[in-house]
């Protein structure tokens, strides 16, 4: 494959080529622009297999198509010359995340010792989430897990941070046989054989040493006002007061005779239009509308608003309809509303529900007196229950099916403005008060209907506004998207006679992923080294105060998920001395400045590492060196 | 009058020509923003069509000339589009945050100038007195005092340990909505106290200084001996000298409120107060231009008008200025 110098020459916009010009000092975007052949020296650059050409090329101001990511890729695609010393490591860290910096603070330090010299930016984490998205971010990419329910199945790590044909593998890797096994297990509609096949994609992942676990964590510490409220529901990896798992706030009684719980959040909801919600509204939204299936506090999945479903063959499910189900304006939810919730979020397909419904080909009503649907996939599906089950809601038809047409927003429903949202779940829309309150009233007729009348989740944007609210009794509950405690937080609240500290089993990680595309990091050796030298026990217990786990393997599905793999290899331990060897027997020298420097030129061994990336027994299908 | 009518024009023409300039640089600022407005609305799953759909939609895909004609027509008809996550027009997200700004700023603003005037007029008069001196001191410790610390501490004690008033917000849960149900309530003016406090006891101290000063100057002035000599009780000699003394303060006055309208983000953060600073913060934290654009644009309009309204009251209340 190569890249088409015109391509990128033809369609760069003036913006573009300012903010490069800014960004490289001129040379790129002026490469850009073709019209001046002492910058037209863009590098051919290519593809092992040709099979991932399409994401290589496919979007303009991606990849091929971006001059600053080509400039970046193809410096370290060169092979170095005799005594080049391996260049700056660089990291960008979201100012919003401390405890990374302190981690990486560390592993620099430490890194110095081996020769490796680090690069650390901090970035807004605005500017940090465009940056890696473009993969701009240098030579590691830092991300902590959210957890959401449908990121409970195993896919939505495993593909979106790995999978070599996905934008958001944000280190290029391409392991040809990790790829094969993340396509099979999609498909693989039979759960125990689609557990089989993510351990094995996970022994990959870990073997080939592309991502590094850092923590385990941080741990669920979470306060609430225990003097009022009893029956919380401790949910694995979620905790007690999400709204993601949102058990507590359904099943929780009051001691005191009180009716009303309120909610701290440091942001509310953005919008109320669950379509168009990237954030908050995507869970609370769920309170309103129900979901197909759920978890319960184990992470199993159990019936929702279907309540149950019959597999028909390996792309097609029989979903039956709970019955007795209304509306919160009163009207019964019927087969019909199932029906015209799928074909509407297929139809219109924008962000999270396209995820869920690209690959559904038909639902028909297949017998309503028993509200029973049948949805067909356009080929095997594996993640019928763990992600289409939780992802969709139902959409009442009496009040969306006219809607797109009545607001005139074309074809993009993230336009919709739902001034009311009126859904089934177990919470009413009540009162809303952008930025400052949002009411939320017990639908008593639903079949979980919450025990309480009514939640009042109330913004409070700082951190310390949130813990003297709870301190003050002004709070029940922090909502755990807003911040998890610390330690020390936490036994500063605990003073508080009405504060009880609950700390849930969480399946949290926080990882480093290299751009293994790139040099040093193609070279095998070279990555064993690094994780040798990273101090993953140093971040769990002084920025997280203990409050995490070492980790045990290198996977995003930790200890805790349903699908881990107990039987991964052991992560690599944290030692400077094994670490130095590792590279001297790699080939690997020192400069006198005690920079590390790349094997000879004419190293074989060096060569072939750097020409396979990935282990021994393993393809690799990503970016060639440059010739 | 002619002179007046002329001065007006003039500077009239000159308030276009710095909103033009502003929005202009404005422009070019958010264009050379390191950043690209689409990636942070596009969810990573969006298919190559319908990211280039939704540039199209927005118009980032148009000649920059063209967005750039665009966005003057725009701002200056004040349509700022629609806010790219709260899917609602930006006009109306403004509109609602500028009135909850004024709501916290002008209570506090004209408690501060009055009780500001009143007190400086009388420690510039009794100059060298224990009064005058206190009022310096405490004048200097209240104006170098950071009001987000001050912020915080209040609550600490008036709130988290105290419980006497709210920790936060316009009104309490459910509370009043309205505006105008809203300034009636009581509700409101017990959450406005926090705030309200920490606001006066910063901005109160500006008045205070300017008045003292400017003062001492009035003070010397021969008019003041022809009042005594024509027997004025001290108390009117004292008022016909401040409203001498109160000609710098008009100018101060302007420029006060507009930095006050546009200063206000640590207080509104801190005491959960959804004014326009938070959205500003909020929408440059998460790339919404328009809203960021729109916000900053009314904090320099009410600024340009309040100094366009300041030079204009100058004429009115000091005789001796002339438009000639």
């Amino acid at each position: 494959m190569t890249h088409d110098t015109d391509g990128p020459g033809r369609t760069i916009d003036r913006r573009t080529l300012l903010m490069l010009m800014a960004a490289t000092g001129g040379g790129a975007a002026m490469s850009g622009l073709g019209s001046f052949p002492a910058f037209a020296q863009d590098p051919t650059i290519e593809l092992e297999n040709p099979k991932y050409n399409r994401l290589y090329n496919e979007i303009s101001g991606y990849y091929f198509k971006d001059p600053v990511w080509v400039k970046e890729t193809a410096t370290r695609l060169t092979w170095p010359k005799a005594g080049e010393k391996v260049p700056e490591i660089g990291v960008i860290i979201p100012t919003n995340q401390p405890d990374i910096l302190d981690a990486f603070r560390k592993f620099a330090t430490d890194g110095e010792q081996i020769g490796i010299k680090y690069n650390i930016q901090q970035m807004s984490p605005a500017r940090w989430l465009e940056t890696i998205n473009k993969h701009h971010h240098g030579d590691i990419e830092v991300h902590p897990s959210i957890l959401r329910p449908e990121r409970v199945d195993p896919a939505e790590w495993l593909v979106s941070r790995a999978y070599g044909p996905d934008r958001r593998n944000y280190g290029e890797w391409v392991n040809e046989q990790y790829d094969a096994l993340i396509e099979a297990q999609t498909k693989e509609s039979d759960h125990e054989k689609r557990l089989k096949i993510v351990k094995d994609a996970q022994k990959v992942l870990a073997e080939d040493l592309y991502i590094n676990q850092l923590g385990w964590g941080p741990s669920i510490i979470e306060a609430y006002n225990a003097a009022d409220w009893e029956g919380v529901v401790k949910g694995r990896g979620f905790g007690l007061a999400s709204f993601n798992l949102f058990h507590t706030y359904t099943r929780m009684k009051s001691k005191t005779g009180k009716k009303s719980a309120r909610v701290g959040m440091s942001a509310l909801l953005e919008t109320t239009n669950i379509i168009a919600a990237s954030n908050n509204m995507r869970s609370v939204g769920r309170m309103i509308y129900d979901r197909f299936a759920y978890f319960d506090e184990n992470l199993k999945v159990i019936p929702w608003a279907i309540e149950s479903w019959q597999r028909v063959d390996e792309r097609t499910w029989d979903m039956k309809l709970r019955g007795g189900m209304e509306f919160h304006d009163g009207k019964p939810v019927t087969v019909h509303d199932l029906q015209f919730s799928l074909d509407f979020l297929r139809k219109y397909e924008r962000g999270i529900f396209w995820t869920a419904n690209r690959f559904l080909e038909s639902n028909e009503i297949v017998d309503e007196s028993k509200g029973v649907v049948r949805v067909r996939f356009k080929e095997p599906y594996g993640q019928f229950e763990t992600y289409f089950l939780q992802l969709n809601v139902i959409l009442p038809r009496h009040i969306w099916q006219n809607i797109m047409a009545e607001q005139n927003v074309g074809d993009d429903p993230r336009r919709l403005r739902i001034e009311q949202p009126i859904g089934s779940g177990p919470f009413r829309f009540g009162r809303h008060r952008k930025d400052t309150e949002l009411q939320l009233i017990a639908n008593k007729k639903h079949f979980a209907a919450p025990n309480i009348d009514e939640l009042w989740v109330v913004v409070t944007p700082t951190l310390d506004g949130l813990l003297g609210r709870m301190e003050s009794q002004e709070l029940d509950f922090i909502e755990n998207s807003s911040i998890f405690l610390t330690p020390s937080q936490a036994k500063q609240l605990e003073r508080a006679k009405h504060v009880k500290i609950e700390r849930t089993e969480d399946i949290n990680w926080y990882h480093g992923v290299v751009r293994i595309s790139w040099m040093p990091w193609r070279d095998y050796e070279f990555r064993r080294a690094w994780h040798h030298a990273t101090d993953r026990e140093f971040l769990v217990k002084v920025p997280w105060e203990g409050a995490g786990r070492v980790p045990l393997a290198n996977t995003f599905l930790v200890e805790g998920s349903p699908w881990y793999n107990p039987n991964l290899p052991p992560i690599p331990k944290f030692d400077l001395k094994l670490a130095r060897e590792i590279l001297k027997e790699a080939g690997y020298s020192w400069a006198s400045d005690g920079r590390l420097v790349y094997p000879s030129p004419d190293d074989s061994k060096f060569r072939q590492r750097i020409v396979k990336v990935c282990k021994e027994g393993y393809t690799w299908g990503g970016l060639k060196m440059l010739a | 009058m002619q002179g007046f009518r002329r001065y007006v024009i003039r500077r009239l023409m000159l308030l276009v020509f710095v909103i033009w300039c502003i929005l202009t640089i404005m422009f070019g600022l958010f264009q050379l923003l390191p950043g690209d407005p689409t990636s942070i609305f596009i969810d990573s799953n969006f298919s190559p069509d319908m990211i280039e759909r939704q540039k199209d939609l927005w118009g980032l895909n148009d000649p920059i000339w063209l967005q750039y004609l665009r966005y003057i027509r725009n701002m200056a008809l004040f349509d700022f589009g629609q806010s790219f996550f709260q899917i609602a027009p930006v006009s109306e997200i403004m509109a609602d945050k500028v009135k909850n700004t004024a709501l916290m700023i002008v209570p506090a603003l004209v408690i501060s100038i009055v009780l500001g005037t009143i007190i400086g007029a009388i420690a510039g008069w009794r100059r060298g007195s224990k009064f005058e001196q206190s009022t310096v001191a405490t004048s200097l410790f209240l104006h170098s005092a950071p009001s987000f610390f001050v912020g915080i501490l209040v609550l600490m004690v008036f709130s988290y340990q105290l419980r006497w008033l709210p920790p936060g917000g316009m009104v309490s849960l459910g509370g009043p909505d309205g505006f105008w149900e809203m300034i009636v309530a009581r509700d409101y003016w017990v959450h406005l106290i926090l705030p309200g406090l920490v606001l006066v006891s910063r901005e109160i101290t500006g008045p205070i200084l300017l008045l003292r000063s400017s003062m001492l100057e009035v003070k010397g002035s021969d008019f003041l001996d022809i009042l005594r000599a024509k027997g004025l009780p001290e108390r009117q000699i004292v008022t016909h000298a401040t409203r001498n003394a109160l000609l710098p303060l008009v100018t101060y006055i302007a420029v006060m409120t507009g930095l006050l309208f546009q200063g206000q983000v640590l207080l509104e953060i801190i005491f959960a107060w959804p004014g326009i600073g938070r959205e500003l913060v909020q929408a440059l934290n998460d790339l919404d231009y328009p809203v960021a654009q729109a916000a900053l644009y009314v904090m320099a309009l009410v600024t340009l008008a309040l100094n366009f309204i300041a030079d204009l009251l100058y004429g009115v209340i000091d005789p001796r200025v002339t438009y000639e």
